[in-house]
């Protein structure tokens, strides 16, 4: 399988903080990963610097052997913890506005999967409720037909039912070429679906492994293991 | 890509200097509707017609002189929440380079301020057309012209224009872009930091253009003459321009520095 992230010595500081701490990485094409830590652990400044919203300290992170730029941001497609699509466009300009910058947007996709979730397209995006915003952006997230999916907390605001929906979308777009890194507090409700278990505790990687090696060799859940190891 | 960029810059542009625009020509035309039909001394004879006209004509007013602050603030809104803020999460993702972000904003921008200019001068046509002829509004612009080729423009004029009209588009903008973009090195005081950046930029700017105004007095020694100051005058506006060209350049360079290297979206 082939890289898609490496990260060297990578190291971020907010000031005196230190949010990721001299991490070593290595991302592979065809898994699903899970991100996985507390609050303040530097899930979300790693997935930041990956997609190049944030400049590393110290160290460097490669996508695909080239620095975040112009390249990644083609393959990259990523769903960031907030909503951050324009809020005055109504659902379909959004679609637009994907199929215009990203080459890779599959719209039949995306209009399949709001049909699914009974999102109306000509609805204003700004007078959806925090959930349903936070699907139309997941949904245009996944319609594109990316090399690495970066989800930060992608089913943190949606209903049960829809978690479940996302969650088999998820694992369709699985494929050998591509990767999903997904950062989530709901672990028991990825578990299932995770090849790979990444944990960082205060910006270090305390863990990479597979669920597979989790469950055989230690006996435990990943779920479990989380507990255990950052149990307070 | 690039015109893509424009095209989506200047959606959310419009979005509010359009009704903006609206605001001022119809004011315009509802100050001209109200003098047809109530003329000056009817406004001041009865009270309520004088309530109408004036709430009409401070609308206009308002309208009028708000116009331009009006468009420089909304395009520094526009740029603070699509790099700044979180909808930075969705623009700065796009696969395009930090260059086309900004010359994006510029010339979407820059499209903006010369529609105002034209509402600017459209909200003039409803209060003049029928009271002044237009052959003589066309002779009091060629006049204006006359004064400043006469005075301003001899050898330099071509380039004086086409300097003035760069700094007048794109100058101020650059300003604004650099003192947000530097702002946001100041983690969580991104706001006081563009602030602290614009004082930065006046006291700089301003004390090396004392500067060199100063040196450049110093040198013409007792030769200085309000002749000689007449005889230079479009070398000085054009000195003038070119300094600040050259201000506006370095500006953008480290705002397109701080972007690629430095950029801490929160």
């Amino acid at each position: 399988m082939s890289i898609i992230v490496e990260a060297r010595d990578l190291t971020k500081h907010y000031g005196s903080d230190i949010a990721v701490d001299h991490l070593d990485l290595t991302l592979e094409k065809g898994q699903i990963i899970g991100l996985l830590g507390p609050n303040g652990s530097g899930k979300t400044t790693f997935i930041k610097m990956i997609n190049g919203l944030l400049t590393p300290t110290s160290g460097m992170i490669l996508i695909n052997g080239e620095k975040p730029g112009v390249n990644s941001k083609k393959v990259i497609s990523y769903l960031p913890e907030r909503c951050a699509l324009p809020d005055w466009m109504r659902i379909n300009d959004l679609v637009k506005m994907y199929c215009d910058f990203f080459a890779d947007f599959n719209k039949d996709k995306a209009r399949t999967m709001l049909a699914d979730l009974h999102l109306d397209e000509k609805k204003n995006y700004k007078t959806l409720s925090k959930g349903n915003r936070e699907k139309v952006q997941l949904i245009l997230c996944m319609a594109r037909e990316a090399e690495l999916y970066c989800l930060d907390e992608p089913i943190g605001g949606v209903d049960p039912a829809a978690r479940d929906y996302i969650l088999r979308t998820i694992l369709q777009n699985y494929n050998e070429e591509a990767a999903v890194l997904i950062s989530t507090h709901l672990i028991q409700d990825v578990e299932s679906t995770l090849d790979r278990a990444l944990f960082l505790k205060e910006g270090t990687l305390v863990l990479n492994d597979t669920v597979d090696n989790i469950r055989e060799q230690r006996g435990k859940s990943v779920d479990a293991l989380f507990r255990e190891v950052f149990a307070c | 890509m690039l015109g893509k960029l424009i095209k989506y810059d200047l959606k959310a542009l419009c979005r509010y200097v359009l009704p903006l625009f609206a605001v001022l020509i119809g004011s315009s035309i509802a100050l001209r509707i109200c003098l047809e039909i109530f003329g000056f001394e009817g406004a001041g004879n009865n009270v309520f017609v004088s309530i109408i006209v004036f709430v009409v004509a401070f609308v206009y007013v308002i309208s009028l002189l708000g116009c331009g602050f009006a468009v420089y603030i909304i395009i520094s809104i526009n740029y603070y929440k699509s790099l700044m803020s979180d909808r930075g999460y969705f623009y700065l993702t796009l696969p395009v380079t930090h260059d086309m972000h900004l010359v994006s904003k510029l010339l979407s921008g820059a499209l903006v301020i010369v529609l105002a200019a034209v509402a600017f001068i459209l909200s003039f046509l409803p209060l003049f057309v029928g009271n002044i002829a237009l052959p003589d509004i066309l002779k009091f612009v060629g006049d204006i012209w006359d004064l400043i080729r006469t005075y301003l423009l001899d050898k330099n004029g071509v380039l004086i224009i086409i300097l003035t009209v760069l700094v007048a588009l794109f100058g101020t903008q650059i300003v604004i872009y650099f003192c947000i973009t530097v702002g946001q090195l100041i983690p969580r005081h991104r706001i006081l930091g563009a602030f602290l950046a614009l004082i930065g930029h006046t006291i700089l700017s301003r004390t090396i253009a004392a500067i060199f105004t100063a040196t450049g007095f110093k040198s013409l020694g007792n030769l200085y003459t309000i002749d000689i100051m007449a005889a230079t005058f479009s070398d000085i506006i054009l000195a003038t321009i070119s300094y600040y060209l050259i201000i506006y350049a370095i500006e953008y360079v480290v705002t397109r520095l701080v972007l690629k290297y430095k950029l801490n979206i929160e």
